[in-house]
């Protein structure tokens, strides 16, 4: 199957490749043979199916998303070639209260667990994949979203410890340095027990 | 396939059943005599309170918050008492580690079980001295 | 289901009663005997590792992925300690660098005999179950006379290692070793000569090394295919001695079908993972330098980060052990943590791997990728 490879194998020509052919994909080469590629929501599935086009043996190895507050998110993909020994990280900026992004799951089924994971825990939709029940969370917890930082933990054990408490930050939506208030709903407001 | 592998089989097995019989055993009859504790056996604590400062860093390196600091209870100059909550603790080590004054310790004591929950809470009494036998248990005294 | 083309389906809960099933539980729909779909369901041992960390500084954190997979406690936090390292840019002494190199090797071993005996204990052997696990103590005292603690280690941190090599644990880790290479040809013709195994085995959850990458399987269950895929030659990592040895990826060529394995040639596999880290160990336990482990100037720098995303990877005893860390600036708590574990993805791809095999292969199919609870649920 590698036979058909077109590049190289280094990563700087994966990079090159790729912004040909999208132009609005930005490379940034990290140390080593690695590469960073920051793309657009609405690019993913055709950008990972052209990665496993050009490159037979990805491993999906991660795929998780980052909570920026403010409605911001992160998604981000790795992948692992062992015949290039290359590192791929897709970087995807999103925003919104529900924000959805193309499911790649059937690309690489390898992360079609990740995607649900994704979904129960920072509440990201991923359109047109299979099955996007709960993995992890018990029923209580389904669209608390649970990793996202307005979900609100218990801290009474802290309390225990005899030491003076640090004042609890304000909730985000009262922050003064905020740039937009934000309208997310105070879903996590409870803790589990 | 014949008679004879059947057989050598068969002597095979029970040379291992004949060895397994004489070998010495690995279990010991635990309440009655112990096993070797290495020296750096992570069992429960011992707080040295000559030494201790106040200075609540074993309390901030905890991290199942196992430990409470009284810092009114004084004894000597500048000390604190200390209560550890062993329901909790997980014997990770970062509260010793975390003690700049050589003033909380691990021992090699390892056998913490209590017939009451509240036992488990070790007050500035029980975590400052070895004197209380912890083989000692309903009246009965192990080892 | 689509129960319009068979009628007689039926579905059967396997766990988290049974005993196999020590923490999950998969639904199967089974035609006669034999299985058409698998639903592997997760969750059963979460406790959100991932949120806990974020409330956690970065010494304590690697409590939390030691406690994820006790099994291969020393390689477990090893993910966590690297990128915390790599983040504050923190150098690891040499004498640190072969000392964790050796125990994440004697965890793996530990970890694979662990394996052994569950592994035929599902096959029905109990024989098998309890010989490995007597050797297994050789390795376990050898952990508590390194560390204190027989399973959950804290062993590694931040710059370096917390515990210091003396006579007393050279000489139970060459016990333990000395024990292990003794038995190791025992073991070998219990499980891969004994005629039962092999009828057990051979041919059964077979995939090639194409499907196995696609669904994120990786470690030996894709070195089974005769893929070298292993992070310790492909990935070299700074802070661990690998390169100061001599060793080879070990991998499986069957001859009957190329490029692929069943659950007979990833118990081979497994065997000989043991013989690789028996090298690795042998050589390295005369290298190990002089030296200070760990440099006390660096161990106040992990107690506040600067802002950074770090990606600390290991090869791990079912695959590739991963965490992604990302802080912000003067951070004491990580902003988010994702941890890989390996066996998220082989839980996963039983849902490729099972259907079409029959009910009695499930357990063996399920066995033979080595999977561990915690890692999928953390
Ligand atoms: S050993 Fe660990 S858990 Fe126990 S009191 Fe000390 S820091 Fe807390
Ligand atoms: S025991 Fe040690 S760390 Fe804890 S308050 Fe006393 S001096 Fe400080």
């Amino acid at each position: 199957m590698s036979e058909h490879m077109k590049s190289s194998g280094s990563a700087s020509t994966l990079g090159r490749d790729i912004v040909n052919k999208f132009p609005e994909v930005q490379a940034n080469p990290l140390e080593g043979n690695r590469i960073e590629l920051v793309m657009p929501a609405d690019k993913i599935r055709a950008i990972v199916a052209l990665l496993d086009e050009s490159v037979s043996d990805f491993l999906p190895e991660s795929m998780f998303a980052v909570d920026l507050e403010n409605d911001q998110y992160e998604l981000i993909y790795i992948f692992w070639s062992h015949s290039n020994k290359l590192l791929c990280q897709l970087r995807v900026p999103i925003e919104g209260e529900a924000p959805e992004v193309e499911s790649v799951s059937d690309i690489y089924p390898g992360f079609e667990w990740h995607e649900r994971e994704t979904h129960e825990m920072f509440g990201i939709g991923f359109s047109g994949h299979p099955d996007l029940r709960l993995l992890l969370l018990p029923e209580e917890l389904e669209g608390k979203y649970p990793l996202r930082k307005s979900f609100q933990t218990d801290r009474s054990r802290l309390e225990e410890s005899g030491l003076p408490q640090p004042k609890p930050k304000p909730p985000a939506a009262e922050r003064p340095a905020r740039p937009t208030p934000s309208t997310t709903p105070k879903e996590g407001g409870e803790s589990p027990e | 396939m014949g008679f004879f592998s059947v057989l050598g089989d068969m002597f095979r097995i029970f040379k291992h059943v004949f060895r397994q019989v004489f070998v010495r055993p690995f279990t010991s009859l635990y309440p009655f005599e112990d096993r070797y504790y290495p020296e750096r056996t992570r069992g429960r604590h011992i707080h040295i309170r000559e030494k201790c400062t106040a200075c609540s860093q074993c309390v901030r390196a905890c991290p199942v918050v196992a430990i409470r600091i009284d810092k009114e209870d004084k004894m000597y100059e500048k000390d604190a008492a200390l209560y550890f909550d062993y329901s909790r603790c997980i014997f990770c080590g970062l509260c010793v580690e975390a003690c700049r004054f050589d003033s909380l310790f691990h021992t090699p004591i390892v056998d913490l079980s209590e017939g009451e929950r509240d036992d488990l809470l070790y007050g500035p009494d029980k975590i400052e001295t070895l004197e209380r036998d912890p083989l000692e248990w309903r009246g009965r005294r192990f080892r | 289901m689509k129960t319009d083309i068979v009628d007689d389906a039926i579905e059967i809960w396997f766990g988290p009663q049974h005993v196999s099933a020590h923490g999950w539980a998969t639904k199967l729909t089974l035609v006669g005997d034999y299985i058409v779909e698998c639903d592997p369901n997760a969750g059963y041992f979460h406790r959100s590792a991932e949120k806990v960390m974020e409330f956690r500084n970065f010494r304590q954190g690697a409590l939390i992925m030691e406690r994820l997979c006790m099994l291969e406690a020393f390689l477990a936090e090893y993910p966590y300690v690297t990128a915390v390292e790599k983040i504050a840019g923190l150098e690891v002494p040499e004498r640190a660098k072969v000392m964790r190199t050796i125990m994440m090797e004697a965890s793996r071993i530990h970890s694979l005999q662990f394996w052994w005996g569950q592994f035929a204990a599902e096959l029905g052997l109990f024989t098998m179950l309890l010989w490995p696990w007597v050797d297994r103590e050789f390795f376990l005292d050898a952990f508590e006379e390194l560390s204190g603690s027989r399973h959950a280690v804290s062993y590694n941190t931040p710059g370096g290692v917390k515990y210091d090599f003396n006579e007393g644990v050279i000489a139970k880790l060459e016990r333990a070793m000395d024990r292990i290479e003794d038995r190791l040809p025992k073991f070998k013709d219990m499980l891969l000569r004994g005629p039962t195994f092999r009828v057990r085995t051979q041919g059964i959850g077979q995939f090639t090394a194409e499907q196995g990458l696609k669904w994120g399987l990786s470690g030996p269950n894709i070195k089974a295919c005769g893929v070298p895929m292993d992070l310790r030659k492909d990935d070299p990592d700074p802070s661990l001695a690998y390169d100061m040895c001599d060793w080879e990826v070990p991998t499986v060529h069957n001859e009957d079908h190329p490029g692929e394995s069943d659950a007979y040639d990833r118990m081979v596999q497994r065997f000989l993972e043991v013989e690789t880290s028996l090298g690795i160990i042998k050589q390295l336990l005369p290298q190990v330098p002089d030296g200070p482990i760990i440099d006390p100037k660096h161990r106040a720098k992990a107690n506040r980060l600067p802002e950074g995303e770090a990606y600390g990877r290991v090869e791990g005893t079912r695959g590739v052990t991963t965490l992604w860390l990302k802080t912000q600036d003067k951070a004491q708590t990580p902003w988010r943590a994702k941890i890989r574990g390996p066996c998220f993805s082989s839980y996963y791809s039983l849902k490729h791997l099972v259907p079409s095999s029959k009910f009695a292969d499930f357990i063996v199919i399920f066995g033979s990728l080595d999977p561990y609870p915690g890692w999928w649920d953390r």
